[in-house]
């Protein structure tokens, strides 16, 4: 009989945190990165030009259709190859950037268009240039749209972190993994490793409801 | 500010939604561009404010005092647009909604942030909506909407105002009140406006001029009075309120017979013609000496609720009349269900009969070939050569 016991863990406590620490770290950074890339896409896409436009499609389709793994590999493999040299960590924040950012895009893209084409026209005719129609008009209102389903993208990339692990990064996925098979020990740690990663992202959906609240606009106090 | 257009047409696809406009709105006038849905009047309101662009052509232009802007943006126009359904922004407040135009002009042009506070206020004050400065769009009601849209429409200080049904989702009350209110608006402000409808009432009130459109055309430009009473078309006749239609042909004789209805005029050149009687140029008589220009008729319904008395006669050839009664006739001479009474029309139009009815079907789909043909048909050539 297979005995349980988590004291293993309490001894491998130091090694998890530093991999918690990394884990956090390529999170936060990727999830600016995919947040800004995200941006970017979606105004190419529905103020850019036909040129834009078709850029930004390509990308997102890219993305979209190839496994996450073979991005990542592409990264740390494929670009030395071409001479870029990179960092393990920064390979694995530049390929989980990419990765969300598209899909990220695509959930802002819906917000956007859920945004009448009168505001535009309104936004037009008070003499705004393309970009301050965005910020200010289109933006503002996609955004409180899509907050939920952007919430789910950011634990998806909190979950996908775990994938760098491949690429020899030292994260938290890493020691789970080094721990169970140094010790034998599956059980403990996966148990272990999916109760830390559900609290990294509970902690997101916990903001992103903050967020929500803070967002909605009945009973927002009055700008005058 | 003068508005001229010249040579404007719009097509949309295959689908020629203006055909050759010419026009002139003058200065600080409330001008009415009236006609049913279809008709292009919003199409052509898009147009002069910059938002839709027309037919490239080499003599079609849009004149501002002269200026030619036809390849001017909205924002260069200084035009200010309201729209059918507000297109308030949902995440500003009434009072940012209002500021909005100003807040964001190029530093060297924009106000100051009290300048901004006090025109601000000062508009709404004017749109009577100053206590409600905090409230968000969707916390007012349908009128209130329409206000914010129009003081933010006013704020960047406009040279035209331009309106889009701007009264068209709105209960009837409240767009009764809106109507005088906006007439007053502009009698304060004599900024030149262009308002589109399709409510010949709203227009017939609150317009100086009126511009009846139907089918990408002009039918007939005049002030409300021209319109009404002196229609050009039997379309603007048809469209201003209930008609009567009979028709008839004219004889040797020059006398008009439509039915039992015989009446002397003096137009001979085709020989059939439509009558057109509005239900109040009707007189109600029991008796009469001569049965010229009279037919006789049977009450088949009378409405005696309202301004005045509505009824429904039936003809002999079983055609419904509409007449109205002011109450003081009516009791001069009562007319009850089922009776037999002479019908006498006081003013009536003429309108040719068409020999076709070319104009009834909407003939403005211009033909085009099909991409695929062109496909087709370019892929064929390369075939054949190699």
């Amino acid at each position: 009989m297979y005995n349980i016991n988590f004291d293993v863990i309490a001894q491998a406590a130091p090694q998890l945190i530093q991999g918690i620490k990394t884990t956090i770290f390529i999170s936060v950074i990727s999830s600016v990165c995919a947040f800004i890339i995200g941006l970017v896409i979606v105004f190419m896409r529905t103020m850019g030009g036909s040129l834009l436009k078709a850029i930004g499609a390509i990308y997102v389709e890219i993305i979209r259709n190839t496994p996450m793994l073979i991005q990542l590999y592409f990264v740390y493999k494929a670009l030395p190859d071409l001479g870029l040299f990179l960092h393990p960590i920064a390979c694995g924040i530049i390929a989980l950037s990419l990765y969300t950012g598209a899909y990220i895009s695509e959930v802002l893209r819906s917000g956007v268009n859920s945004v009448t084409s009168q505001q535009y026209e309104a936004a037009r005719g008070l003499g705004l240039n393309k970009w301050q129609t965005f910020r200010l008009i289109i933006f503002p209102q996609a955004i409180r749209i899509v907050i939920p389903p952007l919430g789910s993208q950011f634990i998806n990339l909190v979950k996908n972190s775990s994938l760098v692990s491949f690429i020899a990064v030292t994260d938290l996925f890493y020691f789970i993994y080094k721990g169970a098979v140094d010790d034998f020990r599956f059980f403990e740690f996966f148990i272990a490793g999916a109760f830390v990663y559900m609290t990294l992202t509970g902690i997101i959906a916990v903001i992103f409801n903050r967020i929500e609240k803070m967002f909605k606009l009945h009973g927002r106090e009055a700008r005058v | 500010m003068t508005i001229t257009l010249e040579n404007i047409s719009k097509t949309f696809n295959n689908f020629k939604a203006l055909d050759n406009i010419n026009l002139n709105f003058e200065d600080g006038k409330l001008t009415a561009l009236l006609g049913p849905s279809g008709s292009g009047k919003t199409t052509l309101l898009r147009i002069v404010a910059g938002l839709e662009l027309p037919d490239q052509k080499e003599n079609s232009k849009i004149l501002f005092n002269g200026i030619n802007v036809t390849d001017n943006a909205v924002g260069k126009r200084q035009v200010g647009f309201v729209f059918q359904h507000y297109a308030l922004f949902r995440h500003l407040s009434v009072f940012e909604n209002v500021a909005f135009g100003l807040k964001v002009k190029k530093s060297i042009d924009r106000p100051s942030k009290q300048e901004i506070h006090d025109q601000v206020f000062e508009l709404l004050r004017m749109v009577q909506l100053d206590t409600m400065a905090h409230r968000l769009p969707s916390q007012l009601s349908g009128g209130q909407r329409q206000r914010v849209a129009l003081a933010r429409a006013l704020a960047i200080k406009p040279k035209v105002l331009l309106l889009d049904e701007p009264f068209g989702s709105l209960d009837a009350k409240v767009r009764a009140e809106l109507r005088r209110w906006l007439r007053k608006l502009h009698d304060d402000l004599h900024i030149t406006s262009i308002f589109v409808t399709h409510d010949q009432e709203e227009a017939l009130e609150v317009s100086d001029k009126i511009i009846v459109m139907n089918q990408g055309c002009i039918e007939q430009v005049g002030t409300p009075n021209e319109v009404f009473h002196k229609p050009a078309t039997e379309f603007v006749m048809q469209f201003l309120g209930d008609v009567n239609v009979f028709h008839g042909r004219i004889d040797e004789n020059q006398a008009i017979y439509s039915g039992n209805l015989n009446y002397i005029n003096n137009i001979s050149e085709n020989p059939n013609v439509k009558l057109l009687v509005r239900p109040h140029d009707f007189d109600v008589l029991l008796k009469v000496e001569n049965e010229k220009n009279v037919f006789t008729a049977k009450a088949h319904r009378i409405l005696t609720a309202g301004a005045f008395v509505k009824i429904e006669f039936i003809d002999k050839l079983n055609r419904l009349i509409l007449v109205h009664l002011s109450h003081d006739n009516y009791r001069k001479t009562p007319v009850n269900h089922g009776d037999e009474v002479f019908l006498c029309p006081r003013e009536h139009q003429l309108y040719k009969n068409k020999e076709k009815k070319v104009k009834e079907q909407d003939n403005r789909f211009v033909k085009r070939p099909k991409k695929r043909t062109l496909i087709k048909n370019f892929i064929f050539k390369y075939l054949k050569k190699s």
